[in-house]
C-alpha cells in the first residue's frame, strides 16, 4: 500500500469535481440567461400544447358536447406594440413620448403607415370597429411592458423577456369567409395570422342543458383553493399520477376552461385531458426556432356516455314547454334515466349572452328542477303509506274505512275531495279514487314514527346520489303531533320530494322492491374509443316489502289509470299505471300537479314521475297529459 | 483487546463540514417540499448523528471481525427486499420492519466496503490475478441484486467502490485494466439481458433526450437545466426558486436537490457547496493517509470513494452529464436510509481517525 495511490485517487476525484464546476459555470453564467429568459440572442421557450376537452354523448352515441374548432386572429408582439406607440402618441403627445417618437423617427413613419394598413384592414375583413381592435391591443402591450418594467428593473439592464416573443390573440371566433380573406392576404405574413382554438360546442344546446353543463375559466380565487402543493405531496410516490397532477394544474393557470355545472362539472377532471408541453430554443431577433428541445405531446380528455337518449328527452320537453315543471323518465330495472327534462330552459350555446335576463326570471330557469326543486308530493305520497301500512299489518286488502267526506281529530276538520264522501272503501280503492279519509284512518293506525321510516326506507330525505351537482335532499317532517302525521299521510304538510325521488319509489314498486340507484353516466372511454368504466349498476338490496302487497299497489296503480282519478287522462291504451296527486301551496289557487308511475303493467319498461309547479289545474289535468304527449311518440 | 481513544485526534473538521450540510439539508428540504419534511429529516439527521457517535464507542477492529457477518446479513437483505419489497416509483427497494421502511441497498455500500478491505486486510502484496477474482464476486453477488430491484445507479456506485479499494490494496493497475476491459466487453450483455426498458431508456436519454419525448427521462433532465440555468451567479434567493417552488422539479427535495439549490442560491454559493464537498472528501483521505493500518486505510477510501461517487453522480445527473439515476446527495437530500448509511460512513472514518497511532519514524517521512 503506498500513500501516492491515495494521492492519485484524490487527483481524479478533484479532476471530476473540476469537470462539474466547468459544467456549471456554463449553465448558469454562460448560458444562464437562455434558461432564465434574460438572455439577448437566445432563448428556451416553454410552450404549453392545447389538449382537447372529452366529448359527451347520449346513449346512442350522439355527441352532446364536443370542442369544435374555431379560428382566431393572432398578431405577433412587436406589431401590436408598434401599433399601441403609434396610437398612443397620435391620442395623446406627451412630450416625453414625442421625444422618444423623434429618437427612432424613421421606423415611426414606417409602421404609421403599416398600422393603419393592417389595423384598417383587419377592421375591414371582420368588420369590428378601430377602438375594439386597439383596445385589446392596448390591454396586451400595457400588460407586457409592465412585466418587462419590473423584470429590467431587478437586472438593471434592457432586456427581451419572454412575453414579447409570443404572439397574442385580438379577435376569436372568426367566421369562414373572414378566414379565407385574411390567410389569402399575402402582407400581413409571418406576423398576423389565423390560428385554430377549440371552443366548445353543444349540438343539443337546447336539450337538457342543466345535464351537460357548461364550462369557464376558473376566478382567481377558485385557482388558488386548488391546493396544489399539498396534492402533490398526498400522491408521493405515485409518479404518473404527479405528472398529470402538474399539468393539469398549469392548464388551470393558463385559463383552460373547466366545467362549471352539470356533467361539465362532476367529470370535469376526466374530460379536461392533460394538455402538452414543448421546449424550444428560439432566436430572439427572427423568432426563428432552432430546434426542439423536448414535446410532451397532449392527451385529450375521456368520452362520457350518458344514459339519456336524446330524441325522448327532446319529446319530454316539448311536452312540458310552456310550463313550470319536470319530468323524470327512468328504467325502473337499473336505474338509468333516459330523460330528465325540466322547464323553462336555457341554450348553453347562448348562455353567456342571455345569462342577465335568465338570471332576472322570476320562473329560474336555472333551476334543475328534476333533483333540485323540493315539492310536496300530494296523494302520490299515499302509495307510500298504503305499502308502510300493509307491510306493518296494520291494515290489509280486506280491511275497509267510511269516508263521510271529513274526519275530526280535536279541533280540526280534515277534507276529502269528495264532498259527500266516497263510502266504504278498501285499500285498493283508497289508492284509484285517492280518498283522503281512507288514508287518515291509515295513518292513525300506523302512527307517525312508522309512516315517517318507511318514508325513509323509500329514499325520501336523502339525494339520490345521481352524478349531479347541487341535488337536493328534500325533508321529512319532525313533528310527532297526530294532525302532522295525518297531512304527512296523504303527502302534504312539511313533507318535500324531488320529482327524481318519486321516479325511484315507482321504480321500486315496478321493480318488485329492488333498490335501484339513479344513475347518468353510462361509461367512460379514452379519446381512442378503449371503455375505461362501464357503469352497470346491479341492484344488490330490496326493501323488504312482501310481493303479495306490491302486488296490491301495483293493483291499484292501474286502476287508477282505468277507472280512477286517472281515467280521462287516456293513458289507458299505453298499459300505464300509476297515481295523480294534487299538493296544495301556501297561494290560494296555486297546486302542484303530480302524476307518477311506470308502463307497461305487465313488464315495466318505464317509470316516470311529471310535475307541473304552481299551476290552477290538477294532476289528472296538468301532469298526465305530459305523460301522454310523452308516451304517444315514445312507440312502447 | 481494546485500543486507547485519543480524543485530541477527533476530526473536529470533518464534523463542522457535515454540520454545515445538515443545516442545509434543512432549509433546502423545506424550501423544495415543506416545513414538515424539513422537521422529518431533522428528526432523522439526529438518529444519523446518534448512530455516528453510538458506533464510534467501539474500535472498528471489533467490526472488522464481523465483516463477512455483516455482509451476508445484507445480502439476505437484499434478497428479501426482492422477495417482499415495497414497491415506489415502480421499483422494489424498501424493506418494511415494523414503523420503518428502510433502503439494504444504502447499507449494503457500508458491507461491501468493510468486506472487501477485511479481504485485503492481510494481504501486503496483491499481485496475483486470483486475489482479485474474490472482491470481484462479492462486488457482482449484490450488483445484481441491486440492478434486479431495478436501481441501476446504487448498483453502478459499487464500481468505483472496488475499484478504489483493489487500487489502494496495491494492486497490478494491469489487473484493474483487465477488469475495466473485461466489463466493457460485457456491456451489451447487460443491456440485453439485465436492464429493464426504463433504465435503457435513461442511458438513452442521457446522449439524445429529444428521443425520449413520451419516456419523461429527457423531461426530468430538461427541467433541472432550466431550474440550475435560471439560477445564474446568485440566485433567486431561498424559497424562491420558480421551479422548485412550483414543482417544476420532481423529486426535487430527495435526487434533485441540488437543482433546487443552484437555483435559489446560484452559482457561487452552489459552488462554495461542492468546495465544502471536496473538503469532506480531502479531510477523509488525510485521515487515510494518517493512518499505519490497513484496514484502516482501505475502509476508509473505500468510504471516501462511496462519498466522491455519490456526490458526482448525483450533481452530474441534475446538469446533465450523466443519466438520471435514484442518487442521493450525501448529508443533504431527504430521506432516512441514505442519511443513516452517510452518518454510519463517516462513524466509521472519524474512528480510525480516533484510534490512529501515528509514529513519526523516519521511514514514514519518507515514504
Ligand atoms: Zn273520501
Amino acid at each position: 500500500m503506498n500513500k501516492k495511490r491515495l494521492k492519485i485517487f484524490f487527483g481524479i476525484v478533484l479532476i471530476l469535481f473540476v469537470v462539474i464546476f466547468c459544467r456549471l459555470f456554463y449553465i448558469q453564467i454562460i448560458e444562464g440567461g437562455k434558461y432564465s429568459g434574460i438572455s439577448d440572442s437566445r432563448r428556451i421557450r416553454t410552450i404549453g400544447i392545447d389538449t382537447l376537452r372529452g366529448t359527451i354523448y347520449d346513449r346512442n352515441g350522439l355527441m352532446l358536447a364536443a370542442d369544435k374548432h374555431s379560428f382566431e386572429l393572432t398578431v405577433s408582439y412587436k406589431k401590436l406594440h408598434n401599433a399601441y406607440l403609434c396610437f398612443k402618441s397620435n391620442i395623446l403627445p406627451k412630450l416625453s413620448k414625442v421625444r422618444n417618437q423623434e429618437i427612432t423617427q424613421g421606423l415611426c413613419k414606417e409602421c404609421h403607415v403599416d398600422n393603419t394598413l393592417w389595423i384598417g384592414k383587419i377592421c375591414k375583413y371582420l368588420e369590428v370597429s378601430y377602438a375594439d381592435i386597439f383596445e385589446r391591443a392596448a390591454q396586451i402591450v400595457e400588460r407586457v411592458e409592465k412585466i418587462k418594467d419590473a423584470v429590467e428593473r431587478r437586472n438593471k439592464k434592457k432586456i427581451h423577456i419572454k412575453e414579447e416573443t409570443i404572439p397574442y390573440s385580438i379577435a376569436t371566433d372568426i367566421p369562414w369567409e373572414s378566414v379565407a380573406r385574411i390567410e389569402t392576404d399575402k402582407s400581413f405574413q409571418p406576423d398576423i395570422r389565423v390560428t385554430t382554438k377549440p371552443v366548445r360546442w353543444y349540438s343539443q344546446g337546447d336539450s337538457a342543458p342543466h345535464i351537460i353543463g357548461y364550462v369557464g375559466k376558473l376566478d382567481e380565487k377558485e385557482t388558488d383553493s386548488h391546493n396544489f402543493k399539498k396534492r402533490w405531496f398526498d400522491s408521493l410516490g405515485k409518479d404518473s399520477k404527479f405528472e398529470s397532477d402538474y399539468f393539469i394544474y398549469k392548464a388551470l393557470l393558463t385559463d383552460t376552461l373547466v366545467g362549471k355545472s352539470g356533467i361539465e362539472e362532476v367529470y370535469n377532471s376526466r374530460l379536461m385531458g392533460i394538455p402538452g408541453e414543448r421546449f424550444e430554443e428560439i432566436t430572439l431577433d427572427n423568432l426563428v426556432v432552432n430546434k426542439i428541445i423536448l414535446e410532451k405531446p397532449p392527451i385529450p380528455g375521456n368520452g362520457i356516455f350518458l344514459t339519456i337518449d336524446s330524441r325522448i328527452q327532446r319529446i319530454a320537453e316539448k311536452a312540458l314547454d310552456g310550463k313550470n315543471g319536470s319530468v323524470v323518465l327512468m328504467d325502473p330495472w337499473n336505474g338509468e334515466i333516459i330523460a330528465m327534462a325540466t322547464s323553462p330552459r336555457y341554450n348553453i350555446n347562448t348562455l353567456s349572452k342571455d345569462f342577465e335576463t335568465h338570471i332576472k326570471n322570476p320562473d329560474k330557469p336555472f333551476l334543475h328542477r328534476p333533483i333540485q326543486s323540493t315539492l310536496p308530493p300530494g296523494s302520490t305520497f299515499k302509495v307510500v303509506t298504503a305499502l308502510a301500512a300493509l307491510q306493518e299489518n296494520k291494515i290489509n286488502e280486506r280491511t275497509h274505512f267510511t269516508c263521510y267526506g271529513s274526519i275530526r281529530l280535536g279541533t280540526g276538520i280534515f277534507r276529502c275531495h269528495s264532498k259527500h264522501g266516497h263510502g266504504l272503501m278498501n285499500v285498493e280503492e283508497g289508492i284509484q279514487y285517492s280518498c283522503n279519509v281512507f288514508f287518515f284512518e291509515t295513518a292513525k293506525r300506523l302512527g307517525g314514527p312508522l309512516l315517517k321510516e318507511w318514508a325513509r326506507k323509500f329514499g325520501l330525505g336523502s339525494v339520490t346520489g345521481i352524478e349531479l351537482p347541487y341535488e337536493k335532499k328534500g325533508n321529512i317532517p319532525k313533528s310527532r303531533a297526530m294532525y302532522e302525521t295525518l297531512n304527512l299521510s296523504i303527502g302534504q304538510g312539511a313533507l318535500l320530494v324531488t320529482p327524481i325521488q318519486f321516479a325511484r319509489i315507482m321504480a321500486i314498486i315496478a321493480n318488485g322492491g329492488w333498490y335501484i340507484k339513479p344513475h347518468i353516466l353510462q361509461k367512460i372511454t379514452d379519446y381512442k374509443g378503449n371503455v375505461l368504466l362501464n357503469n352497470n349498476l346491479k341492484p344488490t338490496e330490496r326493501i323488504g316489502i312482501s310481493a303479495k302487497n306490491l302486488d296490491i299497489v301495483r293493483r291499484s296503480l292501474r286502476k287508477v289509470v282505468e277507472a280512477g282519478t286517472g281515467r280521462r287522462i287516456g293513458l289507458k291504451k299505453f298499459r300505464v299505471a300509476g297515481k295523480t296527486g294534487t299538493a296544495q301551496t301556501v297561494h290560494e289557487d296555486k297546486n302542484h300537479a303530480w302524476f307518477s308511475g311506470y308502463v307497461p303493467f305487465e313488464n315495466p319498461k318505464y317509470c316516470f314521475a311529471a310535475v307541473i309547479e304552481y299551476t290552477e289545474g290538477h294532476g289528472a289535468s296538468e301532469a298526465g297529459p305530459v305523460i301522454l304527449k310523452l308516451l304517444s311518440e315514445l312507440e312502447i | 483487546m481494546p485500543r486507547s481513544v485519543d480524543l485530541k485526534k477527533f476530526d473536529w473538521a470533518l464534523l463542522l463540514i457535515v454540520c454545515l450540510f445538515s443545516t442545509l439539508s434543512f432549509f433546502f428540504v423545506w424550501s423544495a417540499s415543506s416545513e414538515q419534511f424539513a422537521y422529518k429529516q431533522i428528526i432523522w439527521i439526529g438518529i444519523g448523528m446518534g448512530a455516528c457517535f453510538i458506533f464510534l464507542i467501539f474500535d472498528y477492529y471489533l467490526i472488522a471481525r464481523f465483516s463477512y457477518i455483516i455482509y451476508s446479513i445484507m445480502i439476505i437483505g437484499l434478497l428479501l427486499v426482492l422477495l417482499f419489497g415495497k414497491t415506489v416509483y415502480g421499483a422494489q427497494r424498501w424493506l418494511i420492519l415494523g414503523p420503518l421502511t428502510i433502503q439494504p441497498s444504502e447499507f449494503m455500500k457500508i458491507a461491501l466496503i468493510l468486506a472487501l478491505s477485511r479481504y485485503f486486510m492481510y494481504k501486503d502484496n496483491v499481485s496475483k490475478i486470483s486475489n482479485i477474482i474474490i472482491p470481484l464476486f462479492l462486488t457482482i453477488i449484490p450488483m445484481v441484486l441491486i440492478i434486479k430491484q431495478p436501481d441501476l445507479g446504487t448498483s453502478l456506485t459499487l464500481l468505483p467502490i472496488l475499484f478504489t479499494i483493489i487500487y489502494i490494496a496495491g494492486a497490478r493497475l494491469k489487473y484493474i485494466f483487465s477488469i475495466i476491459t473485461i466489463g466493457i466487453a460485457s456491456m451489451p450483455l447487460f443491456w440485453f439481458f439485465v436492464l429493464k426498458s426504463y433504465q435503457k431508456a435513461r442511458i438513452i436519454g442521457l446522449f439524445w433526450p429529444e428521443k425520449l419525448s413520451e419516456l419523461g427521462a429527457g423531461y426530468h433532465k430538461i427541467q433541472s437545466l432550466i431550474a440550475i440555468g435560471s439560477g445564474g451567479v446568485y440566485g433567486s434567493g431561498w424559497g424562491t426558486g420558480v421551479q422548485s417552488q412550483l414543482h417544476f422539479l420532481p423529486q426535487g427535495h430527495t435526487d434533485f436537490i441540488f437543482s433546487v439549490i443552484a437555483e435559489e442560491w446560484g452559482f457561487l454559493r452552489s459552488c462554495a457547496i461542492l468546495c465544502l464537498y471536496v473538503l469532506f472528501l480531502a479531510c477523509s483521505i488525510g485521515i487515510a493517509l494518517k493512518t499505519r493500518e490497513a484496514y484502516g486505510r482501505l475502509i476508509v477510501t473505500g468510504f471516501t470513494a462511496m462519498f466522491a461517487t455519490q456526490i458526482f453522480i448525483n450533481v452530474a445527473m441534475t446538469i446533465g452529464l450523466a443519466p438520471i439515476t435514484g442518487l442521493t446527495l450525501p448529508f443533504i437530500s431527504y430521506g432516512g436510509s441514505s442519511l443513516l448509511s452517510s452518518f454510519i460512513a463517516l462513524s466509521f472514518i472519524l474512528n480510525v481517525r480516533l484510534r490512529t497511532r501515528e509514529v513519526w519514524s523516519k521511514q514514514a517521512f519518507h515514504e
